[in-house]
């Protein structure tokens, strides 16, 4: 089982990975909306959409940023991740029903702490849409766990 | 539209919202959607407690906010 995970020590500065895409749903936004309770006009109320700025409804950017930590998991080997301890995102553009996503995905950070078991890597990421578009980025601090010793 | 507008948010103000219990149906739907992989142990997905905070937040008692766009989250570790 553990020839599965990555460990800390497998991760290389500088790995880049890209997820396969995944089309957002009318079905995927009136989930979230049950799920999160966040029933916000933007996601819920097609008439009022079609006189806003966007047209129609949009998906909740939380969504988005849920989306993308499944992707992630399609983009590489998955890590022996302990806990996420770090977010600084931003919600560049809108996710519209019928939109295609997939994410970009870098490391850019490694960094040892003070506990022998366990290591900090920082992602970037970038959420695209199906023309290319960045609709959200950001980085991820994720707490891995280093190889047990034998 | 009734609602809370720029200039009626003040600066600094903290909001308490009611609790919300998470439980394996949250667990189940959220790992659904995302196709996230599921935790040893059956642990909450780390991104599912800040999807629950927009929808908290409709629950304080007061006019929701006129929302055009949510812009960003988060800070360093």
């Amino acid at each position: 089982m553990d020839e599965l995970r990555r460990y800390f020590d497998d991760i290389e500065l500088g790995e880049e990975y890209e997820s396969p895409g995944r089309t957002v749903t009318e079905a995927d936004i009136v989930i979230f909306a049950g799920l999160s309770g966040d029933y916000n006009v933007l996601h819920t109320d097609a008439e009022i959409m079609k006189q806003s700025i966007f047209g129609e409804r949009i998906a909740h950017g939380l969504l988005g940023l849920a989306i993308q930590a499944g992707l992630f998991t399609r983009a590489t080997q998955a890590y022996a991740t302990l806990a996420f301890v770090g977010l600084r995102w931003k919600f560049k553009g809108p996710i519209k029903i019928g939109d295609t996503i997939r994410l970009r995905a870098k490391v850019i950070g490694k960094k040892e702490t003070p506990k022998p078991d366990r290591g900090l890597v920082t992602v970037q990421r970038s959420v695209l849409r199906q023309r290319g578009e960045v609709v959200q980025e950001g980085e991820t601090d994720l707490m891995i766990e280093r190889r047990p010793r034998p | 539209m009734t609602g809370s507008y720029f200039e009626d948010v003040p600066l600094e103000h903290v909001e308490e919202t009611p609790g919300l219990t998470i439980t394996s149906a949250h667990v189940a739907i959220y790992l659904g959607l995302t196709r996230e992989l599921a935790a040893d142990g059956g642990a909450v997905p780390d991104v599912l407690p800040l999807c629950f905070t927009t929808g908290l937040g409709w629950r304080v008692p007061k006019p929701p906010l006129v929302v055009l766009a949510f812009m960003g989250a988060g800070r360093g570790s």
